[in-house]
This record gives structure tokens, C-alpha cells and sequence, in this order.
């Protein structure tokens, strides 16, 4: 039994999706676009998720960043903390690869940085 | 060893290490905050006598009458910011004829303009054309650098618990245990004069009461500051109004943000509730009267309870010590340390040629209120020691710097470190 | 100087204006003294089209610079006097410029914890608003602290939270008055169910306390009251417009100033738009299209003069805040940004005229007290003064 609120359109109804052994049921939803998204949500939540990177010898500290394709959303967090403990070298242009494999997944820049002075 | 100790590094005390420090004597101001001015307000302090008349207090009004003459002065030698406004003040019928009876025997000039009738009440509307304004927090500062500048000595976080007497000198003791000896002490400690009172030998009784905060509407632009009883009212540029301690949150936007967060947050200093603006007390601590009198031990002198008229009378304050002490004028002029700049006051022509002159003037960290980069390094060079310090010297009440601002003094107070 | 349109502010409204206005054949002079593109630079997450804030900026700079006729200083405004003098300090420089038409797009202001009338001791560090905490993670690229609290569950203060989760800050938790979280629910989900977050609902701040910097808040929610410890607290209640700037604009009783349909205020010649007239969503939402409205207005008032066409006025009536515009030209139609007073699942918007007489009904749609709902007003409905409200099924 799982509780999701639909992102689909702003009514966010708030779905109820029961899965036993061959489907998952869902109710709740206002519309098809629901079950369909309360279907996503239970068998593969994705998010895009975005990080600011330690940037070194750069005009500003950090750079604003994301993953390149949606990620599974129990990622995130260990994506964070790994994205903590790294840095990368000025100059950065938006939409460069700072990273080409973080736990799988791609982190690309999404503003640029100029090197400092 | 010191000439003079002063402990409290307020209004008075600030007042005071200035004119000694013409003298030729060595002075050290001892403050138990980090800065001078720690919690003061930031909104605009209005320099009349009259708030201080007609309350029976023959001590404070004569010394708020003279400062009041010497304020224009004093400020052109300290480079105090000070525009002659005049004040408007509401009395209570009572209080009116009681000041208008101080102000003949102390000389001010007022004019009666009547009864105005206000929800119920009839306060009787007194305007006092020698009256001024000026910026407290500025006024302060500028006290201090010109005392630093004449050789006055700042003692920061300094709270003076016990003293001990040896022949001809008195020694200060902190709290922390460092020690501060002078041949004549100075007690002007404010709201902690009754303690510091005691540790010199004396026993003075402070008398603790609330004082209202009203909430006070004002729709129209006024030319001067407006007085309702003992709470004040100040204008604005835009013509609404703003609070003072003791004062009054308006009701009327814009700028009452700005007070109300100076009156909240010196409500809060005193650990009262301010979410109802309306029935909200500061507690203030002052005497029955103001004193300025010398204390049982040889040497010691105390001025308390000057009040909320404190930055009127202090010069009449300082210059009465000094006239008493019999001190010798150093040689030669003492070069009055002149205010640094500020961006939002000059014109664009200055501005340009500031900014050409110095290029970290050009360098902006916030825009609204415009602040450079100049102005925060030059506060943390004259005694900012945080971002709060530097705030106080640079923005009003109820503007905030913002992340850029605090980062700008971090950078600012590295610099000066390094 | 001179120059036909003045721009103060490079946000969201102020590019979009900037860019709307070069394009209809305008001089623009834009003044930011700060990045180029506001608050759409410190909000990096996945927006509209899957685009990051600072992405969006980018384009909407280039698309601007594009056209070749915009100026762009590096200055703040300091002075707008009403015959469209502007005078501006620091940066590039301090120039005094003569405008044909000024588009004031400087964003609102965050209300400070000082502002929601929960008491705190004076002097104390640690407390933030949310633009604050943004800026401070996003542009220095430091935290603000170890163990954080934020108050106010809006679009904002959950951007917050989970900005402050993702880079290592424990959000201790997101305290809300209201009993549903007033963002949308893109945003919880992103959030609070992402990251579990606890959120208190219902919940409400009674103080901060703290010696030099904060160490405690007391929320109490129904009938518990509990302390959540902590050493910052960031104050996601809200964004009051501010056109402190110009104060000669008229302003409604809700504190919103008095335009009309074109973005223009009494006074002729000045438009405002985005932040500084009403609070928009996320960035990059309503405020780009009022800043390409307003853009269009004020190169069309600079070149050719326009006439002020007569104006009907559109009055917030039973169980709305505030809408905007407040005036409309007859004959057009126009969207209006309505902000309902109370929380309605499910609801219209109905505009009628001052006599009762019904002249436009909305869609259903759901509408929430702490965001604004966005209505098209087709031009048969614009033929007098409108009183709009909000009504439930």
C-alpha cells in the first residue's frame, strides 16, 4: 500500500496504489495520466536531481549541476554525499560532464564558471 | 596607570573619553559588550531638550538644555551627522504646563500650538524649533573615533565585578580577572551602573519600570519629529514614521518594518514578548532623577539615568567633568577624525570620482540599500568587528545585508588579520 | 544618458522585459547589480521543460543579447525620481539616465522572521530567509549550518529544505501554519517524500531561543508543544512585492501596487512587473511573462507615445487577497493573477459586475492560499468594473 500525490497536473490527487503478487491496482486517480504515473512511481521512481559542485580556481566557489538523465530516487541521497567529498577544476562550461560516473550516472554541469582572476 | 578610567562605553562614556582626550591625560574606556553601541536601534535619535523637562528632574533638564545649545557645534567638530529639524511633541496637559515652565527657566524656545484632540485624549501639541536629529549609532561611532584618535584607549568585553583601592589609584577587576588601574574613575555604565555602583563603594538604587510602547498612527508626512508623551515619533524621508526606544510602532507601512524590528528586538534585549505590538513594555532602567555626582571614594564619579535624553546632554555632560577636573589642554590641534563616506549619501558625481579614487568604492556587496565594498572595509578598520557591527555602521534600522554583506565583512576582517 | 526603455532588475521579469522590448525596436538600458538572471540562479533544480534556473537565465541573457539594442550595466538603482530620471551607484558606475519609459523589475522581499511576529532575542545569529540560505549554498558555497530548521512549507521553503538536505545540512524539520503544505505537490513529493523530511503541519512557532546564535525552537502544533533543536532557522514565510524604489506608486490595501493590464502604474510611463508586484511562483513562471508584457508596454508607451485608454478596475471581492492587475482596458482580454484568501479544493473564480450580474466563470481548478491562480479574462467579459471571488462547488 503506498501513498503517492500525482504530479501529473496541479490537481495532485492523492493516489493509493496496492500491489500484490501480478499487478499493482491504483485508486485515486482523477485520470488515466495518474495511474499511469502512480504505475512509474511504484515500480521505478526517477527524479532529475541537481547538486551545487566545489569548484577550485574559479571565479565563483561553486558550480550548480545535474544529472544527466533521471535517477532512481534512492540515489539521491548517497549521490549527495559523494558529491560533497569532490571537486572540480575551473574553467566550467554549462553542460560539460563533471563527472562521467557517479554511481552510474552522469553529472553534468548547468552554468559555467570562468577561471579566477 | 591611567588618568581616567570610564566604565561604560555608551553615550556618556564615549562623550566623555572625547573631550579627556584633548587633555593631557591618558584615558581608558572599559565595555563589557564587544563594540560600542551593541544594541542600539539604528533609527534616528532626535536631540530636544524638552523630552527631558517637566518630569521634576532639575539635573537632567539643565544638562539636556545646554547640550541642546552645544549639539550643533559639537557635532560640526566631531563630524556627527546633525540636521536642525525642531521637534513636535504631544504632552499631557499637565506635563505641557510643567515643561513649558522648565524650558522658561532653562531658555528654550517653544511655541504652543494648542490642543489636538486624539481618540479620547486631548494632548496639548508643543513645538520646539531648536530641536535636531541625528543618527545615534553615527554619533557614537564618531564619539569613539575621535577619542581613539586623541589617544583613548577601548577595552572591550571588560565587565567590571569588584575594585580594589591602593593609595591615590583604583583598580578595576573583571570578571575575567584582567585589570584596569586609573587615578580617577568614571562610572557612566548605564543600565549596569547600579552594579558596577557597588563594586566602587557606592550604593545607588536603580529603579526598574516598563515603559509603554503605544502603537501610534501617523498618515501624514511630517516636517520634524513628533513626540506623544514620553514616546517618540520620528519621520521618515517618505514622510511615515518610525520608533525609538521607548517609542512607538506605527501602524502605518511602509518603514514600520524597520522600527517595529528596532522595537521588537530591544523588547526582546529585555526579554519581553513582542508579538502583540500593541500591548507590549520595555523595561527600562533608570533613576529617579539623573545623577551625576561624586561617589564615596575619593576619585570616583558616577553619571547615570541621563535616559533617553542621553545623547542631548552629553555634551553638557563632558564638558561640566572636564571644567571640574582642572586638566591642561594638549599642544597643538588634535585633527578631527572625519566620518568615511557613504555611498547611498553622495551624489552620482561623487560616487564616480570616490570610485575612481578607490576601486573596492565601486565594488558593490548590497544593492538595496547601496553598500560598497570601501565602506564595509573601512567599518571593519574602525572597529566592526562582525557582521552585526558592520550593519550598525552601514544600514538603518530594518535593512538587512543580506548573504553578500556578511561575506564582504568576513573578507573585510581577514584582510585586516592577514 | 538617455534611452527609450530602463530596466531595473536582471531577474526573470526584468530580462524578459528587456528582451520583449529591443525586439519592438527600443533602446534598453538594464541595470543588475548583481547576476544577471536573480533568483533564477540560486533555484537549480529541474523546472519548467526540464530546464535548471540557471539554464533558463542563460537563455533568456542570450536571447536578450541577441537583439543587440540592450545595455547592460553592472549598477544598482538608487533613485527613480517621476520624471523617469534614474540615478544608479556602484559598479559600472554612477550615471544619471533620462527614460522613456522605466520597468521596475526588482523582485520582492523575503519577510524576515522578525516580520511573522514570532518572538526571538536580539542580536542573534543563525536565522535566515530563504533567499538567504539559497544564496549562501548556491553562490559562496557555504552552509549555513550543522542542524537546520525551516519555517514555512510554501514552493520556497521546501526548495530550501531540500537544497539544505542535499548538501549535508540535517533539516531537523519544516514547520507549516497551515494544515496542508501550501506547494505544489511536485514540490513535496521532491521534498519531503524524497528525502523524508519530517513536516509539521498545523504547527505553530511560538519563539527562538538562543544565546549568541539560535539554539532552539519551540513549534506547538494542536494541542503538543515540543522543541526542535537546532542552529539555524530559515524563515520560508513569504514574499512581500517591494517597489520601496519608487515610492510614488499608488498601492491597494493589500499592499499590492495599483497596475493595469499593460503593467503600467498611475503614473504613466512606469511599469511594473515579477516580484515586485505580486508574488510569483517559482522563478521563471509568471514573472517572465509579466516582464515580456510590461517589456512590450513600455517600448510601445517610449516610441510611440501611447494613450492611456479608459480603465475599468478589477476589485478582490469574497474569499480573495488581492488580484492583479487592479485596472483593465476596456475590450481586451487580459490575465489576471488572483490570490484566493482561503484554501479551496475546488472551486471557480467568478467575475462579476459591481450589480451582481455574473460575467466570466473560470474552470474547476483548485485553489490554494499561498500561491496565485492564473485566469484568461476573454475580452467579452472586459466591458466594465469587475468584482472577482472565489467560490467553492
Amino acid at each position: 500500500m503506498k501513498e503517492i500525490r500525482c504530479t501529473a497536473c496541479e490537481r495532485g490527487c492523492l493516489l493509493l496504489a496496492d500491489s500484490d503478487l501480478y499487478e499493482i491496482s491504483v485508486s485515486g486517480n482523477g485520470c488515466e495520466r495518474g495511474r499511469e504515473y502512480a504505475l512509474a512511481e511504484c515500480i521505478n521512481p526517477v527524479r532529475c536531481a541537481t547538486f551545487n559542485v566545489r569548484v577550485a580556481g574559479g571565479s565563483r566557489p561553486v558550480v550548480s549541476s545535474k544529472t544527466a538523465r533521471p535517477v532512481a530516487v534512492a540515489k539521491i541521497l548517497p549521490l549527495s554525499r559523494m558529491i560533497l567529498r569532490l571537486e572540480v577544476q575551473a574553467p566550467i562550461a554549462a553542460g560539460q560532464t563533471l563527472f562521467a560516473s557517479l554511481l552510474g550516472e552522469r553529472i553534468v554541469a548547468t552554468s559555467s564558471v570562468e577561471k579566477e582572476g | 596607570m591611567y588618568d581616567f578610567l570610564i566604565i561604560g562605553g555608551g553615550v556618556i562614556g564615549c562623550a566623555l573619553a572625547r573631550e579627556l582626550s584633548r587633555y593631557n591625560a591618558t584615558v581608558a574606556v572599559a565595555e563589557k559588550e564587544n563594540d560600542v553601541c551593541a544594541l542600539e536601534s539604528r533609527v534616528p535619535a532626535a536631540i530636544c531638550a524638552a523630552r527631558s523637562m517637566g518630569c521634576g528632574d532639575p539635573v537632567a533638564a539643565r544638562y539636556a538644555a545646554l547640550g541642546e545649545k552645544m549639539f550643533r557645534a559639537y557635532a560640526v567638530a566631531s563630524d556627527i551627522p546633525y540636521i536642525k529639524t525642531g521637534c513636535t511633541l504631544r504632552f499631557t496637559p499637565e506635563r505641557a504646563r510643567a515643561v513649558a515652565a522648565d524650558c522658561g527657566r532653562y531658555g528654550i524656545r517653544f511655541e504652543s500650538r494648542g490642543a489636538c484632540g486624539t481618540d479620547g485624549e486631548n494632548p496639548e501639541e508643543m513645538f520646539f524649533p531648536d530641536a535636531g536629529m541625528t543618527d545615534g549609532c553615527d554619533a557614537v561611532y564618531a564619539l569613539r573615533e575621535n577619542a581613539a584618535a586623541g589617544g583613548a584607549e577601548f577595552i572591550f568585553g571588560f565587565s567590571v565585578s569588584r575594585c580594589e583601592r591602593s593609595d591615590g589609584s583604583l583598580t578595576a577587576v573583571a570578571s575575567d580577572g584582567r585589570r584596569l588601574t586609573a587615578r580617577r574613575v568614571i562610572n557612566c555604565a548605564g543600565s549596569g551602573g547600579g552594579p558596577v555602583a557597588r563594586a566602587l563603594g557606592d550604593f545607588i538604587y536603580l529603579r526598574h519600570a516598563p515603559v509603554d510602547m503605544e502603537v501610534v498612527r501617523c498618515d501624514k508626512p511630517l516636517g520634524s519629529p513628533l513626540f506623544v508623551g514620553r514616546d517618540m515619533l520620528l519621520p521618515a524621508e517618505n514622510g511615515c514614521v518610525a520608533g525609538t526606544v521607548g517609542g512607538c510602532i506605527p501602524r502605518s507601512v511602509p518603514v514600520a518594518a524597520g522600527c517595529r524590528d528596532a522595537a521588537a528586538r530591544m523588547a526582546a534585549a529585555a526579554g519581553i514578548d513582542c508579538s502583540e505590538p500593541r500591548a507590549c513594555s520595555v523595561l527600562r532602567t533608570f533613576s529617579d532623577s539623573m545623577i551625576f555626582r561624586p561617589g564615596n571614594a575619593e576619585g570616583v564619579t558616577h553619571v547615570l539615568g541621563a535616559g533617553v535624553g542621553g545623547l542631548t546632554a552629553a555634551p553638557a555632560v563632558a564638558a561640566d567633568y572636564v571644567r571640574s577636573a582642572g586638566l591642561v589642554r594638549k599642544n597643538g590641534a588634535i585633527p578631527a577624525v572625519r566620518r568615511f563616506p557613504r555611498i547611498r549619501e553622495l551624489s552620482a558625481h561623487e560616487r564616480n570620482a570616490l570610485a575612481r579614487m578607490r576601486a573596492d568604492y565601486a565594488e558593490l556587496v548590497c544593492a538595496v540599500p547601496p553598500v560598497t565594498f570601501g565602506e564595509v572595509r573601512e567599518a571593519v578598520a574602525r572597529g566592526a568587528k562582525d557582521a552585526a557591527g558592520a550593519a550598525r555602521r552601514l544600514l538603518r534600522a530594518g535593512e538587512r545585508g543580506g548573504v553578500r554583506f556578511t561575506e564582504a565583512v568576513r573578507r573585510a576582517a581577514a584582510e585586516r588579520r592577514v | 544618458m538617455k534611452t527609450d526603455v530602463f530596466v531595473i532588475g536582471g531577474g526573470a521579469a526584468g530580462l524578459a522585459a528587456a528582451a520583449k522590448a529591443a525586439e519592438r525596436g527600443a533602446h534598453v538600458v538594464l541595470a543588475e547589480p548583481f547576476g544577471l538572471g536573480g533568483r533564477m540562479l540560486t533555484h537549480i533544480e529541474c523546472g519548467v521543460g526540464g530546464m535548471t534556473g540557471p539554464e533558463l537565465a542563460a537563455r533568456l541573457v542570450s536571447g536578450m543579447r541577441a537583439s543587440g539594442r540592450v545595455r547592460v550595466l553592472r549598477t544598482a538603482v538608487v533613485r527613480v525620481s517621476p520624471d523617469k530620471t534614474v540615478e544608479t551607484a556602484g559598479g559600472d558606475g554612477s550615471f544619471v539616465c533620462t527614460a522613456g519609459a522605466v520597468v521596475l523589475a526588482c523582485g520582492g522581499r523575503d519577510v524576515p522572521l522578525s516580520g511573522t511576529g514570532t518572538p526571538f532575542p536580539a542580536g542573534i545569529d543563525g536565522i535566515f530567509t530563504a533567499s538567504e540560505a539559497l544564496t549562501a549554498h548556491c553562490l559562496f558555497g557555504k552552509r549555513i549550518g550543522r542542524r537546520a530548521v525551516v519555517i514555512g512549507a510554501g514552493g520556497e521553503g521546501l526548495t530550501v529544505a531540500r537544497r539544505l538536505a542535499l548538501e549535508g545540512t540535517t533539516v531537523v524539520g519544516v514547520t507549516e501554519t497551515a494544515s496542508s503544505p501550501r506547494a505544489s505537490a511536485l514540490s513535496v513529493r521532491d521534498c519531503i517524500d524524497d528525502l523524508r523530511i519530517p513536516l509539521y503541519l498545523s504547527a505553530r512557532v511560538l519563539s527562538v531561543k538562543g544565546g549568541d546564535r539560535v539554539e532552539s525552537v519551540r513549534v506547538s502544533s494542536g494541542s503538543d508543544e515540543f522543541i526542535l533543536r537546532c542552529d539555524a532557522v530559515v524563515c520560508a514565510a513569504g514574499r512581500l512585492p517591494d517597489c520601496s524604489l519608487y515610492p510614488f506608486a499608488e498601492v491597494c490595501a493589500s499592499g499590492i501596487p495599483a497596475v493595469d493590464s499593460a503593467f503600467m502604474t498611475g503614473s504613466a510611463g512606469f511599469f511594473i512587473a515579477g516580484g515586485a508586484l505580486h508574488s510569483c511562483g517559482s522563478p521563471g513562471g509568471t514573472s517572465l511573462s509579466d516582464g515580456s508584457a510590461a517589456g512590450r508596454a513600455a517600448a510601445a508607451y517610449a516610441l510611440g507615445g501611447e494613450r492611456i485608454r479608459a480603465s475599468y478596475s478589477l476589485t478582490a471581492g469574497k474569499g480573495i487577497g488581492y488580484v492583479v492587475p487592479s485596472r483593465f482596458a476596456v475590450g481586451s482580454e487580459f490575465r489576471a493573477a488572483v490570490r484566493p484568501s482561503a484554501d479551496i479544493p475546488s472551486g471557480y473564480v467568478i467575475m462579476r459586475s459591481p450589480s451582481g450580474e455574473l460575467l466570466f466563470r473560470s474552470n474547476r481548478t483548485a485553489l490554494c492560499s499561498g500561491r496565485e491562480t492564473l485566469i484568461c479574462v476573454p475580452s467579452e467579459a472586459a466591458c466594465g468594473d469587475l468584482i472577482v471571488s472565489a467560490e467553492a462547488i
